[in-house]
């Protein structure tokens, strides 16, 4: 029943955040200078009557306010409008990214996870070692760099200059496809995932190494050693499940980074996910999918955060009590 | 085996031509890389180059512009859907008979009824069609039967020609039924069915868009099998790739990109004229109140001086090296009637501030001129989308400071900076335009009719009834010598009245791929030859091989 109560506490908040994303976007692209129009009819041969018979044909004469109820009355429905740019229903362009995006996302973060876990265990376990202290360097620098720089750093270097990995894009032209094409896909996700991955590892052994050297003088680590048993089976199974609940619990809200990492990384890419639709939305005003995107976004976000706070109850002790 | 002797030589001939037929290759791909997708499949609704390239491969028009690209003769012009075409005695209409081998992609005819829906698409103002303007003269087009198009105008025109050849027939029996407004959305426009040398085959959009060779086309096979257009969305990337080999063609090249060029030997480098030209537009209303004048700008004589005070000599080649010319008026080169023989306002700094003294601006303390209570000190708009536009302002800001001129660089992101200069809040901006062979579209960019226009057109509220009525007797006139003369007599005009500094003429560069043979380089559109575009057998890729 507390678990219940609980859940449906976490959906209503959830729903709040949602509702004051979506409405905070809906509200920013609209007061953006410039319209969809500018894109689609830009052309200067277009007369301005024209463009404005367009805006009314597609509802954007309106006030705001009946747009916006117009659009949540939709949004009620699981109707997310109408993409202008793309002249397609905005959720076939959202399924469309998705995927692409996930495949791109799930594997970075679950890379970036368990190397960001295994680098901080080893800084933490043995922080005096050298290779400890110049971990912590590497990731304190990589921690000033910005993702767009350490993409673009990819891109020219193994990819550009020394051929090892294609440049953009998902697939080789005329590459096989089904099973026979994953290869060619692990070869243009090996950069754009690393690129990911290297950002979020770098957070997560950093908290992890830090949570792991308070472990490792807790008392029940001390005991385990007087009792004579190995450091790597204290490590493994005593102090590292303790020092992880701190981890996950930044994993998820460090997830919103990885999300909005992702934009750029792809944008670099060229990898066509829901950051490039989002991007190309803003750019082109299509506010819809803009809209669209941004709500997709955050239900992955909040989900991501909710599951992440489940794992963290579930591995914290004190969380089952 | 034995020849007759008389068929010798043409067994030599076959002997030493390519694989695939006489005149060359057949097979191959092409993989064009882009900034940006298609923006449309379907030739009237297209804006972008993309969609041009993509659009203008699977359809053809009822002729098309020549080498000479003179859209004022008719004889410049070359068959496709139309054979051959008759005017009227009073010159009013176009009777054009067309290709009875011509067909649709799904093996229907080309008939006359589908050049009239191609007009009356563009007619559709629902459809937003930027072709509208281009089609202004035609007044309707009749088909008295399957093969013959009748196109009808009001009035007489140099460019009635070119006018027709605007409208891209499209297939009544797909599209005839479709509502008002309705053909964006639809079925077709996603996977459309042309009557060009290639058809499409999938469209993942802002990824990828693939054609392959239209077999029984009735001008014969285009020679690559595939097109490919790919979309990548930073540039910088999208170079990248093509460095790379991953795409065939990148346009266009800029100066840091040459050096590049040169390191990756799958690389050529071809260049033809460039039809965009580039001018810093002062903007004649005041930004807060457009009813009211500018208080710097209005003045005629102002903008002359701040114009003289400009070297577009070293601000071109700081910003291009050799890959623009100088710019001379609101004309490129390569379009029929342009004239570089007119006079310009040279650049002489210290006549400039002779000028701006006399005029009342007096330097101040900070060497900045002022008249009365205002400063000679304005706002320069620019798009943060073009590197080349904010490096022209930073060094522009440097020129008129030495004159004692202020000028702020106000740079926004690209739909932002066309909503400004729709409201006209700027002061003055850094703008291009892309011509086309047709001198018709300077009416539409500096004309007093374009000053309502918004976005785009004459945002700077440029209006000089002498420059109009140049304009109108140039492009009006049927004789070339009247048109030649009148559009010299606008373009002297408005240099003389300063509307503008004309900044640039960009020469066209892009880089191919070497195992591509190709015709020569039309700037204006480079990928009308790709049919005839070929693969050295010799250097094929595994992309090259033929399709499934």
């Amino acid at each position: 029943m507390r678990l219940l109560s609980k859940a449906l506490r976490r959906a209503a908040q959830g729903a709040l955040v949602l509702w004051f994303v979506v409405t905070a976007t809906f509200v920013l692209v609209r007061l953006a200078p410039g319209d969809p129009f500018s894109a689609v009819a830009g052309d200067e041969n277009v007369p301005p009557a024209v463009r404005e018979r367009l805006r009314a044909a597609y509802g954007l004469d309106a006030p705001l306010a009946t747009q916006y109820a117009r659009f949540v009355g939709n949004a009620l429905r699981g109707e997310l409008g109408w993409s202008i740019t793309q002249q397609e229903p905005v959720s076939r362009v959202l399924a469309r990214a998705l995927p692409n995006t996930l495949v791109l996302m799930v594997p970075a973060f679950v890379i970036g996870l368990l190397g960001g876990i295994a680098v901080g265990a080893w800084q933490g376990w043995e922080p005096a070692r050298a290779s400890s202290r110049a971990l912590d360097r590497l990731g304190l620098l990589m921690l000033s760099v910005p993702d767009f720089v350490v993409a673009i750093a990819l891109l020219m270097g193994p990819a550009l200059a020394l051929g090892l990995f294609p440049v953009g894009l998902m697939h080789t032209e005329f590459a096989p496809t089904g099973l026979r094409g994953i290869p060619d896909l692990l070869m243009h996700l090996a950069l754009p995932c690393f690129a990911l991955a290297i950002s979020l590892g770098t957070v997560i052994a950093r908290h992890q190494a830090a949570s792991l050297r308070e472990v490792r003088e807790a008392l029940f680590v001390r005991q385990a050693r007087a009792r004579g048993i190995p450091e790597r089976r204290i490590l493994l199974r005593h102090a590292l499940p303790q020092a992880l609940v701190p981890v996950i619990a930044i994993a998820g809200a460090v997830l919103p980074a990885i999300v909005g990492g992702s934009v750029m990384i792809e944008k670099v890419f060229a990898w066509p996910g829901m950051g490039r639709v989002i991007v190309d939305g803003v750019l082109a005003r299509d506010h819809h999918l803009v809209v669209g995107g941004v709500m997709l976004t955050t239900i992955a976000v909040l989900v991501g955060s909710a599951l992440a706070d489940a794992a963290q109850r579930a591995l914290d002790p004190r969380g089952r009590a | 085996m034995r020849l007759p002797i008389r068929l010798l030589p043409f067994a030599l001939f076959l002997a030493c031509a390519p694989e695939g037929t006489p005149d060359g290759p057949v097979g191959g791909t092409i993989i064009i890389g882009a900034a940006a997708d298609a923006d449309a499949l379907v030739p009237s609704l297209v804006g972008s180059i993309p969609g041009r390239v993509a659009s203008e491969l699977m359809f053809e028009r009822l002729a098309d512009l020549g080498p000479t690209l003179d859209v004022a003769r008719d004889s410049a012009f070359e068959p496709r859907l139309a054979q051959h075409w008759a005017w009227s005695s009073d010159s009013l209409s176009i009777t054009f008979h067309l290709d009875p081998k011509a067909r649709w992609h799904d093996g229907q005819r080309v008939v006359a009824a589908d050049v009239r829906t191609g007009f009356a698409v563009i007619r559709d103002t629902l459809n937003g069609s930027p072709l509208v303007a281009n089609v202004r003269g035609i007044d309707s087009i009749s088909a008295p039967d399957e093969g013959t198009a009748v196109v009808h105008f009001s009035k007489r025109d140099a460019e009635q020609f070119y006018a027709a050849t605007q409208v891209f027939p499209l297939p009544t029996h797909l599209i005839g039924a479709l509502a008002p407004g309705a053909l964006r959305a639809s079925g077709f426009a996603k996977a459309p069915v042309g009557n060009g040398r290639y058809k499409f085959v999938a469209w993942e959009p802002r990824v990828r868009l693939e054609l392959r060779a239209f077999d029984d086309h009735y001008r014969g096979r285009a020679r690559l099998d595939r097109v490919v257009l790919s979309a990548t969305p930073d540039p910088r990337s999208g170079l990248a790739r093509f460095w790379a080999g991953e795409t065939d063609v990148w346009e266009p090249l800029t100066p840091p990109d040459l050096p590049e060029a040169a390191r990756h030997e799958q690389v050529r480098v071809v260049n033809g004229p460039g039809y965009d030209y580039g001018y810093l537009a002062f903007n004649f209303r005041d930004p807060k109140d457009p009813a009211k004048p500018n208080a710097i700008f209005a003045d005629r004589a102002v903008r002359r001086a701040i114009t003289m005070a400009v070297d577009r000599d070293a601000l071109r080649r700081a910003l291009f090296d050799t890959m623009a010319l100088a710019s001379y008026g609101p004309f490129t080169r390569p379009q029929p009637t342009s004239d570089t023989t007119i006079t310009q306002i040279p650049f002489d700094r210290a006549a400039a501030t002779a000028v701006l003294d006399s005029l009342g601006w007096k330097p101040g303390a900070d060497g900045i001129r002022r008249r009365g209570r205002t400063k000679l000190a304005f706002d320069l708009l620019v798009p943060t989308s073009s590197g080349i536009r904010m490096r022209a302002a930073v060094l522009l800001q440097e020129q008129l400071k030495q004159a004692g001129v202020e000028l702020t660089v106000r740079s926004m992101e690209f739909g932002a900076f066309r909503a400004e200069m729709a409201a006209g809040k700027f002061d003055a901006t850094i703008g291009g335009w892309r011509t086309t062979p047709s001198p018709s579209g300077v009416r539409g960019s500096w004309g007093s009719d374009a000053i309502s226009g918004g976005a785009g057109q004459n945002a700077g509220h440029y209006a000089s009834a002498d420059f109009d009525d140049a304009v109108q007797k140039g492009l009006g006139a049927l004789n070339p010598a009247t048109r030649r003369s009148g559009l010299r007599r606008a373009y002297q005009t408005i240099v003389d009245d300063a509307p503008a500094i004309w900044l640039y003429e960009i020469r066209n560069f892009a880089g191919v791929h070497k195992r591509l043979q190709m015709p020569a380089w039309r700037s204006d559109a480079w990928w009308l030859s790709i049919p005839e575009w070929t693969v050295d057998p010799a250097q094929k890729l595994p992309r090259d091989a033929a399709p499934e």
